[in-house]
């Protein structure tokens, strides 16, 4: 299990090195300076020249990325360190830092630190919008397998395309007209300071998309686990309706319903781009997407890979959480 | 093939033929906009600004009394452009490199694969506006960026359709024949491939079209005054309470044309996949 995970990793690593490379291009080729853009364009060349030199800039490219990796990674060369227990001493090899994403251009401040700040904010909003994935889309999925073919699956199957194909900010502004202009239900826009209140409409808006994914995989799953022998074996048995459809059915189905939910996750800060920005909700998407106005580039960066690195950790615990599910998947047979 | 996915029982499914309707509907609106269009969609006029729905303007006018019926049809052209092209260039890259990898395997194949795999990690939408911000908006740059953020599940698609279809006896037999490895790529391979291609692909245009209309609506898309979806949503927010047709006109045509598209993939996957099917 713990070599399966340890595997797992290791193979996430050339992903993760192809993830910083391309951002890293990508920051580097944004047209203009973000020096001239910190300290305005009317500014003297020798005050231009000094911020360059101060963020590296003026250093080959090469350099530029090899110190970047250099920074952001969480290990460094072991040097030998000395714990004090006590009045005793020990001495050990340290390998492990704390990584340094640079600082903000514009506010000065660590971007870790940015990104720490705002990222509590986001991860309340994903939750938020996974439950409301995860309890609507299971019971319409659900709701469809088990009356196919009948007005309910229709209807199922109407609003789970529906919600896929709806924009996420078109979605938000129309349910901030309806909810908070017309009936008052609900704030428009900010966090009320942690109030649950205004949770509720960014979470809709944010996780109607995932609950029409996560409603047609479960209708798909169930449906073709409902064929199976074992299946006819249960109703055979004389189980009740409802042990045959949760215990067997729902169960085996829970494969690509897990897969989805988490691989959804994972992807929730591209949502929360567009989510936050319309809700004006303090969290990391709106940071990225203020960072990239202003072409803040280590912000940019951070942001990313941040959101690739969620992405990547999503998928190594979906894939760890297949067997705990399904005690067919096997650890070493990856 | 091509026969047995377009004659065949997806047009009984009521939906998918009212799907296919609603999608030629917009695709002779968006070739046929100055004619349809009552009046020019870039005119000022802001004695008429913020005008509600009515006989004289059908969908109202926006902040600066331009007909957003006008936009609105004006608007297809740019969202359909950008779904079919982008679709069209993300499928070419991704077959390409769907058919070389799974078909050659070995180093090639690894190499396709941890590259797809890279573009698959990144957060898409991030990604496009990151290419988006490098290129400095416009037609091309949506374009490029929707394509080469689309391409890499089109790759995973392809591929695992090649590898259980090399291993197939009229493979062999050409293999035997002593046919070239393009041509069994191309003769054998790749027509199997078609109907999986064109399922994605309908899917695919859908969700370029909602990709090309979120990055107008962060102002990274085509740029104004070009009337495009995204942005005249983006426009009406300020006045969301005052004029909520401004953004709401816009939305409901962005809405309906994806929600065809995938309603149409939908139905043909079922079609394809029978397994699924209830």
């Amino acid at each position: 299990m713990i070599s399966y995970i340890v595997k797992r990793i290791l193979l996430a690593i050339p992903t993760l090195l192809g993830i910083t490379l391309i951002t890293f291009l990508l920051v580097k080729n944004i047209p203009g300076d973000p020096s001239s853009a910190l300290v305005g364009e009317r500014t003297s060349p020798e005050v231009i020249e000094r911020n360059r030199i101060r963020f590296g800039l003026d250093q080959p490219v090469l350099i530029q990325y090899c110190k970047f990796l250099r920074n952001i990674s969480f290990l460094k060369i072991p040097t030998i360190e000395k714990l004090k227990v006590g009045d005793i001493s020990i001495p050990w090899i340290s390998i492990f830092k704390r990584p340094y994403l640079g600082r903000s251009y514009f506010t000065g401040q660590p971007i870790g630190r940015m990104i720490l700040d705002k990222l509590p904010n986001t991860i309340r909003l994903a939750l938020g919008a996974m439950l409301i994935a995860i309890i609507f889309g299971l019971a319409l999925g659900i709701l469809s397998a088990v009356y196919p073919g009948t007005i309910w699956d229709r209807l199922a199957s109407f609003l789970a395309i529906g919600g896929i194909s709806i924009p996420v900010f078109w979605a938000g502004l129309i349910l901030i007209l309806i909810f908070s202009y017309y009936l008052g239900w609900f704030p428009a826009s900010g966090m009320g300071g942690g109030a649950l209140i205004f949770l509720v409409l960014p979470a809709v808006t944010l996780g109607s998309r995932s609950a029409a994914y996560l409603a047609r995989i479960t209708r798909a799953g169930m449906l073709e686990v409902s064929g199976e022998d074992y299946i006819t074996t249960a109703r055979a048995k004389g189980l009740s309706r409802n042990r045959v459809i949760f215990r067997h059915v729902f169960r085996n189905a829970l494969i690509p319903i897990v897969t989805l939910a988490g691989l959804d996750f994972g992807s929730y800060l591209n949502g929360a781009v567009l989510t936050e920005t319309i809700f004006s909700w303090d969290g990391v998407g709106r940071l990225a997407m203020n960072a990239i106005l202003q072409r803040d580039y280590p912000v940019i960066i951070g942001c990313v890979m941040l959101g690739a690195m969620v992405f990547i950790a999503a998928n190594i615990v979906v894939d760890i959480s297949y067997a705990f599910i399904d005690p067919r998947i096997k650890f070493n047979k990856t | 093939m091509m026969e047995r996915l377009f004659m065949s029982p997806i047009f009984k499914n009521k939906m998918a033929a009212i799907s296919v309707v609603v999608i030629a509907v917009y695709i002779l609106m968006a070739l046929l906009a100055p004619l349809i269009a009552p009046y020019d969609p870039d005119a000022v006029d802001l004695d008429d600004a913020k005008q509600s729905p009515g006989r004289k303007h059908l969908f109202g006018t926006d902040e600066k009394g331009r007909d957003i019926f006008s936009r609105v049809i004006y608007g297809a052209r740019i969202s359909l452009a950008i779904g079919v092209l982008a679709t069209a260039m993300a499928l070419f890259i991704g077959t390409i490199a769907g058919l070389v990898g799974g078909y050659f395997g070995g180093k090639i194949d690894a190499g396709i694969q941890m590259i797809t795999d890279i573009t698959l990690a990144f957060p898409g939408l991030l990604l496009a506006i990151g290419i988006t911000v490098v290129l400095s908006p416009g037609f091309l740059t949506v374009l490029i960026a929707l394509s080469l953020v689309g391409w890499a599940s089109m790759a995973r698609l392809v591929r695992g359709e090649v590898i259980s279809l090399k291993e197939r006896e009229y493979v062999e037999a050409g293999r035997a024949g002593g046919s070239s490895s393009v041509k069994i790529l191309f003769r054998h391979i790749l027509p199997n491939c078609i109907p999986i291609i064109l399922v994605a692909a309908s899917l695919k245009v859908g969700a370029f079209i909602l990709a090309e209309a979120a990055l107008s609506f962060l102002d990274l898309g085509v740029r104004p005054p070009t009337a495009t979806w995204g942005f005249m949503i983006s426009a009406g927010r300020e006045y969301l309470k005052t004029a909520p047709w401004i953004t709401l006109f816009p939305g409901l045509a962005l809405a309906l044309a994806v929600f065809s598209f995938n309603l149409l993939g939908d139905a043909a996957r079922d079609h394809l996949d029978p397994k699924i099917k209830s």
